[in-house]
């Protein structure tokens, strides 16, 4: 529901993996009808736990993966499972991905420049030679490795950190990309350097005016990146809202919960009611029932639909205390007291 | 009143490729009973060889120790062979990065608690039981986790029986050593809180170590902040708001805080953290700083700035930054 059409789009999509084994045959859902819509230039933040299918999305999101159930629209279109490989290359050179870890996202047998020019090369957007020399050296640069010419024929293991991640970023940009996607780009760096890579993407999405979904576990930096930010919780989104809304007045018990343990203090404040066991996936109910300070007994009977709250732009929670079944009340009303 | 623990210029060096390589240099403090260090830096800063050493858990043909590490007043590092095998666990316990995988996984919950107590000479099965069962009852865990096996598990789970584990034998001293890295914000929290609630309850010392400056001005009573495999300041939790040491300046400043946007602009730390092998002359963090000067190109020295409380920083400027805070809040 943002003001400009989204330019990437998730309609319901589910992903569901399943476990055989020689006994049993186990479903694991890890997304659960989610819908997020990104606009051209906008940065949406996923924000979520390791295993709440935050990752999944991404890989959904970069067509490494298919949907179970929903679709996947870009630019106006499905992008389906029987997409043409033409199609499917040229949606590839419009997405691109950043990966969450700079030391194996990049091969050790080839150079930096290798990895940056090949995009550049099976796009066929650049004639090989000179040319193609030439614009990877201002990729490089683009992304703050100065001189780009010194770099390029440096080995993986040559670089730092820091600098391995920027030659992953310059590598999903070279196909001059609509949307990148983001898996955690800076949480294998070092503290000192991470800010730096956030500057840069934001930087990125300013000159370039791309689109990015920014993953992360961290709501500070999701904050600091993002226009909007979207919260999941074992493959749910359980609420999102523009970034300020969703810091200074989240709704759902468990943002508040994620916010509250990254600001109180510790040895006081509120806790979880259980402890995080193992989610029976037939379980009817909400995904957070189990752990959540302010269930109901309908909590653990329906699960509950993402809807926008009233009189609120571009705010949707999925949770009971909003949307009860019988009567639909929304709004400042329905506050949970957590 | 004698510290629990009192390091002075200790120093490690390991033994890599037929050549040895000083990771950490005079480093100099103390934890005093009841009280929670945390401990600071990047990764490769040599927080956790401090807390190996430390612990006595380096190995003597990979890394040379020396300096001073006293443990209520007993020189630690002159421990040798049972005197060390007894001291270990009961004064001072670990619980490490990798807590998750510290269990054993082809034993059950109980056993890994009857191994370490019949160790330490408590050989009744039985009341070891009882006691087992009393240790996971302080860390919220119900009984019957002794019948579990690790994998069976969760990570929060899986941690908080390695707390119980070190609390076993009453240690003076806990080093916890980023006990929380793998677990999601609100199980660390949690977490943390039980322990500090322990702490205070039982009140043993804590150094706790960690990349996530921002937990730990939360979390602890001092914070000490490595760079480069030396100490560059310590202080209260209060001091850090203004420090004197420009690594730590930037290091609080690199995170940008909960309610921050991007249209409130935070640089990062220019450069990247040294190689030891050839670390820069001088202080180690002059090639990264904004208030470089000539003077940096000397080593500086580690030098108290207060008493009581103990504030020290390692910067050949600190009076110069010190006095431009002062004409800053003016």
């Amino acid at each position: 529901m943002s003001s400009s059409p989204p330019l990437i789009e998730l309609r319901n999509v589910s992903k569901v993996f399943v476990n055989r084994s020689l006994r049993q045959r186990s479903v694991v859902y890890a997304l659960r009808e989610v819908s997020l819509t990104i606009a051209r230039g906008e940065v949406l933040a996923l924000v979520g736990e390791s295993g709440s299918g935050k990752s999944t999305t991404a890989q959904l999101l970069a067509r490494l993966t298919h949907p179970s159930g929903g679709e996947i629209w870009f630019d106006g279109r499905a992008i389906n499972r029987q997409a043409g490989a033409r199609e499917l290359r040229q949606y590839r050179r419009r997405v691109q991905m950043i990966f969450q870890d700079p030391f194996s996202s990049l091969n050790a047998v080839h150079t930096v420049g290798y990895h940056v020019g090949r995009p550049l090369a099976i796009h066929r957007l650049v004639p090989p030679g000179r040319a193609l020399a030439a614009q990877v050296e201002t990729l490089l640069e683009t992304v703050g490795l100065h001189p780009g010419r010194e770099f390029v024929s440096k080995f993986p293991h040559q670089l730092s950190g820091g600098q391995r991640q920027r030659v992953g970023i310059a590598r999903a940009l070279a196909p001059n990309p609509d949307v990148l996607i983001a898996d955690e780009p800076t949480s294998m760096l070092d503290v000192s350097l991470r800010l730096d890579v956030m500057n840069l993407l934001l930087d990125l999405r300013t000159t370039r005016k791309v689109s990015m979904l920014y993953i992360t576990h961290d709501l500070s930096g999701a904050n600091y990146m993002a226009d909007r930010i979207a919260v999941m919780y074992r493959g749910t989104i359980m609420e999102e809202a523009p970034a300020d809304v969703l810091m200074k007045d989240p709704v759902h018990p468990y943002t508040r919960l994620l916010l509250d343990a990254s600001t109180a203090d510790f040895g006081n404040g509120p806790s979880v009611a259980g402890p995080l066991g193992a989610l029976d996936p037939s379980s009817p109910g909400c995904p957070f029932y189990p752990r959540c300070p302010s269930r109901m007994p309908v909590c653990s009977e329906t699960r509950p639909v993402s809807a926008w709250i009233a009189d609120e732009a571009e705010h949707r929670v999925s949770c009971h205390r909003y949307h009860d079944a019988e009567s639909p009340k929304t709004g400042r009303d329905a506050q949970p007291k957590v | 009143m004698q510290p629990v623990l009192h390091v002075e210029g200790l120093w490690v060096d390991y033994f890599t490729r037929g050549r040895r390589l000083r990771v950490v240099q005079d480093v100099s403090f103390a934890i005093e009973r009841g009280e929670m260090l945390g401990l600071a830096g990047e990764s490769g800063s040599g927080k956790s060889t401090v807390a190996l050493a430390v612990a006595r858990l380096l190995r003597p043909e990979n890394a040379a120790v020396g300096g001073m590490v006293r443990l209520n007043g007993t020189d630690f590092l002159a421990l040798v062979g049972e005197g060390l095998r007894q001291t270990r666990w009961k004064s001072v316990a670990l619980v490490s990065q990798s807590a998750m995988n510290a269990l054993n996984p082809v034993i059950n919950i109980f056993r890994q608690f009857d191994d370490m107590l019949t160790a330490h000479g408590y050989t009744d099965a039985v009341q070891n039981r009882h006691r087992a069962a009393e240790l996971l009852d302080l860390v919220d865990l119900p009984e019957q986790v002794l019948n579990r096996f690790p994998h069976q598990l969760s990570g929060g789970m899986k941690q908080r029986v390695v707390i119980a584990l070190a609390l076993a034998l009453h240690p003076d001293l806990i080093i916890m050593d980023e006990p929380t890295t793998a677990l999601d914000v609100i199980v660390e929290r949690e977490i943390l809180s039980k322990v500090k609630t322990l702490q205070r309850q039982l009140g043993f010392s804590v150094l706790f170590i960690t990349h996530d400056l921002d937990l730990l001005l939360r979390l602890t009573d001092r914070v000490a902040i490595m760079y480069a495999g030396q100490l560059v300041e310590t202080g209260p939790v209060g001091h850090f708001s203004r420090s004197l040491h420009p690594y730590s300046r930037a290091l609080v400043q690199s995170f940008p805080s909960l309610h921050q946007h991007a249209s409130d602009r935070r640089r990062g730390i220019p450069g990247a953290p040294p190689d030891l092998s050839h670390p820069p002359a001088g202080c180690r963090f002059h090639p990264r700083c904004v208030f470089v000067a000539d003077v940096c190109q000397t080593a500086p020295a580690w030098e108290a700035v207060s008493e009581d409380p103990l504030i020290a920083v390692r910067c050949s400027r600190w009076k110069e930054i010190r006095d431009e805070f002062v004409s800053t809040v003016d």
